[in-house]
């Protein structure tokens, strides 16, 4: 049999500070676009909720989907402020903060009508999830 | 450093619990709501953007079914820097409606289901302002249902449902069995009367017979300020001077000497939308519609649907032309119908102190002429008249009867289900033939009615059976929020009225109102005979033996006719091709023998025996099941309207998380109604 003239290898293990390292620089880069992203995402929420507003004669949850993107802006620059406040930061803390002003904006929508109750109600369970979600986040993600 | 830090934290902990709060407790609707303050909120209907015009027509009749008072602008007007056409719709407050439910309340749930159906543009002015209009008065529809109506009186029905006007089906036997001001009679209750299209309707009013006397009630009721709305055959039949001598109203001529062939066969190849010229776009009929018009398909020629109605000449001094025929759409019209262009279409007219509307085409079909047939009710339905559908007593039904009811609608529309697919499967085999051919002479065209039925009668079970299931949960939600306002007695009135219109929804299905049409088992012609028809439903769950009836007609009888006609109809289609590319004396003379074998009356030949088959099954499936189910959806529908304000009355007094409260109660009880 042939010998193949490439040798296999495993690349070598990178250590822990290694790893954080990487990660660190990966944050520096990334917590630009959360920024950058974030005041896009508002600006983008913005229009099209005034656009929903002019278009529906009125503020009622049919504005739902712009507050939401504002919302979802809102929470990535607060992610970024948060991380560089506290030096933590993870998938899981991230996500609670966009599923709580997810809710937020759902309640703001919803609370515009008295027959939207249940709706509210929902959007306040929403709420209680991302809270939940951002204090198991803070807790569980390690100190960069 | 860290103090530092720490000021920035308490700063974000802060911004967002600030962020979280404010959402909690805004709860301010930032819409313009009246808060005590008169208001005016006007309804654009040009707005067609945003505004759905058929939506907006529905929320006016829901309005005017609770005794608010709805303007019709008859004139321009400016107001808030706004101008707005004729036709416009506004509604002043204060009011209170004939439940006793403020005008606060009433608005606002106007306002919300505007947004929820589509008509998203409502202005609302504190200016105040003149221009000339008329209160609007809801017309209550007598709609004329028979054999002669064909498929015209089902789309009639889809049309009015659609725009909310709520319908009573009368035949000539309800219209002489009482005079037209008796108490109890139909034409008594109602304010406008609609012939729709078909066949000449006075085959059912024969000369001599009782029957006959209902033209004459026709007649009175118009004469003393009832409404009459005719459309092609209908239209036909009210013109001075087509020689039938029944209502006459309009004074104008059928003029089938131009037109040679109104009795002929040559008006078929025009069958299909076609457009019309808006002579008098400032007639309250036609607001919106003609030369100005924003809406897209009303104008500057307006499409409208055209079935083989009159074309009108020689219009007299009490009627106006309101819109002309302009052109063919794609149709190529022979020069025997050509002259039609140019004659009227549409005609409003006055009776004594009866206003009347009539078309030669047909405006309820789909197209843009949903708004035109609104306005030519509003225009003349004159005489107030009260609802024909609240409760006649405030009795309501207890939970387990309505899950007992509501468990039988629900088996009953599983049994009916396969065997109406059956038999629209069976019928669409039957259309396929090709034998219905609307532009060719011996097209019988009345299969696809038979269709048509069978595929809006499944759409229409579905609906029975959603409002079946909605009606359980919502009485459930409305039997908690009674515990809620237990020191209010209006709101309490207003749940047993909710509840009591959900108790007759459901009283009506167990107890169907006899529908007196004779099935019968011949024809004159020697036709038959048929299965004898045993099947009359008394209730609901006894629909599907007259299913079951049709089902087996279609196919044992229907089906084997039609494919005999359609194996006829191909031979002379064959022999016809023949006499025109190859002819000579003897395939001419095989031609006319053969047209004469098919058409023949007396015997029957194929073409009569096929043509009354259908008939036969249309007459069981229009009287003795559509006839139920759609007075059973007329109830359902103003039920749903009455449940939909009467629960943002409660709502409002009860407030978001009370009523959210009911909900979820409601939906634990019943989790299927919540959905619907």
């Amino acid at each position: 049999m042939q010998k193949s003239e490439h040798s296999w290898h495993t690349p070598k293990e990178p250590s822990y500070k290694e790893i954080r390292e990487m990660a660190n620089n990966t944050w520096e880069k990334m917590k630009k676009n959360h920024a950058i992203g974030g005041f896009a995402i508002i600006i983008t929420g913005i229009i099209i909720t005034a656009f929903l507003w002019w278009f529906f004669g009125g503020f009622w949850f049919g504005e739902l989907p712009g507050v939401a993107i504002l919302f979802i802006g809102v929470a990535e620059i607060l992610y970024v402020t948060y991380a560089a406040i506290t030096d933590k930061k993870s998938t899981l803390l991230h996500m609670g903060l966009l599923v709580l002003f997810i809710g937020v904006a759902g309640y703001l929508s919803f609370a515009s009508h008295v027959m939207l109750g249940t709706l509210q109600i929902a959007s306040l369970a929403v709420m209680v999830i991302g809270i939940i979600l951002l204090a198991i986040g803070t807790i569980s993600a390690p100190k960069t | 450093m860290s103090d530092i830090l720490q000021t920035k934290k308490t700063v974000l902990v802060l911004f967002m619990a600030a962020v979280m709060i404010s959402s909690i407790f805004l709860r301010t609707n930032i819409r313009q709501s009246e808060n005590g303050q008169p208001r005016t909120y006007i309804i654009p209907m040009e707005d067609w953007i945003r505004n759905d015009d058929v939506n907006a027509i529905r929320l006016v009749n829901a309005l005017l079914e609770e005794g608010v008072p709805v303007y019709w602008a008859l004139e321009e007007f400016t107001v808030g820097g706004s101008t707005y056409p004729a036709g416009t719709f506004y509604i002043k407050t204060p009011f209170t409606t004939r439940h006793g439910v403020s005008s606060k309340v009433m608005m606002d749930w106007v306002m919300w289901q505007a947004k929820l159906t589509r008509v998203w543009k409502i202005d609302v002015t504190a200016q105040s302002f003149t221009v000339n209009s008329k209160e609007l008065i809801l017309p209550r529809i007598v709609l004329f249902y028979d054999k002669t109506t064909y498929e015209n009186a089902l789309m009639h029905y889809l049309r009015f449902r659609s725009l909310g006007f709520k319908t009573v089906l009368a035949n000539a036997g309800d219209l002489y069995t009482k005079a037209w001001n008796e108490s109890g009679s139909v034409l008594n209750e109602a304010n406008v009367f609609v012939m729709p299209g078909g066949a000449v309707h006075f085959w059912s009013f024969p000369y001599g017979a009782p029957q006959a006397w209902g033209i004459g009630n026709i007649t009175e009721f118009v004469k003393n300020g009832g409404g009459y709305i005719g459309v092609c055959a209908g239209t036909v039949e009210a013109l001075t001077t087509t020689g039938y001598g029944y209502c006459e109203f309009v004074n104008a001529y059928m003029y089938d000497g131009v037109r040679q062939d109104m009795y002929a066969r040559d008006w078929k190849i025009l069958q299909g939308p076609l457009y019309i010229n808006v002579e008098q776009p400032n007639h309250p009929v036609m607001f919106g519609y003609g030369l100005g018009a924003s809406r897209p398909g009303y104008g500057p020629q307006t499409t409208i649907y055209y079935l083989g109605g009159p074309a009108m000449y020689d219009v007299g001094l009490n009627a106006t032309v309101l819109a002309t025929y302009a052109a063919p759409i794609t149709q190529e019209a022979m020069s025997t119908v050509s002259n039609q262009w140019g004659a009227a279409a549409v005609i409003g007219a006055d009776y004594y102190d009866g206003k009347v509307v009539v078309f030669g085409p047909h405006p309820e079909y789909p197209g843009p002429c949903a708004r035109l047939y609104a306005q030519a009710l509003y225009y003349s339905a004159n005489v107030p008249k009260p609802s024909r559908l609240d409760p006649i007593e405030n009795g309501v039904m207890s939970e387990t009867a309505i899950s007992e009811r509501v468990g039988t609608i629900k088996s009953t529309v599983s049994q009916i289900k396969p065997i109406l697919d059956e038999t629209t499967r069976t019928t669409s085999k039957i259309v396929n033939l090709r034998i219905g051919d609307i532009y060719h002479p011996l097209g019988i065209a009345v299969d696809v009615h038979l269709l048509s039925f069978c595929k809006e009668l499944l759409a229409q079970l579905n609906d029975i059976q959603r409002y079946a299931v909605k009606f359980q949960y919502e009485y459930s939600k409305l039997n908690v929020l009674k515990g809620m306002v237990q020191n209010n007695p209006q709101l309490e009135n207003l749940i047993e009225y909710g509840q009591a219109m959900i108790s007759s929804f459901f009283n009506l299905t167990a107890n169907l109102p006899p529908e007196e049409h004779v099935i019968f088992e011949t024809h004159w012609s020697g036709i038959g005979p048929f299965p004898p028809f045993t099947e009359e439903a008394t209730k609901f769950e006894e629909l599907v033996n007259a299913f079951k009836y049709v089902n087996n007609e279609t196919t044992a009888v229907l089906y084997p006719t039609a494919k005999d006609f359609a194996e006829v109809f191909q031979e002379y289609n064959r022999l016809r091709i023949q006499n025109q590319t190859a002819y000579t004396p003897e395939v001419n003379a095989t031609l006319t023998e053969l047209f004469q074998n098919i058409t023949s009356q007396w015997p029957a030949g194929i073409h009569l025996q096929t043509y009354y088959t259908v008939f036969h099954t249309l007459d069981v499936v229009q009287y003795k099941i559509a006839y139920h189910i759609f007075n059973i959806l007329t109830l359902a529908d103003r039920t749903m309207e009455i449940i939909s304000y009467v629960e943002f009355a409660l709502a409002t007094a009860v407030g978001p998380f009370n009523y959210a409260y009911a909900e979820i109660r409601a939906f634990m009880a019943h989790p299927e109604g919540a959905f619907l």
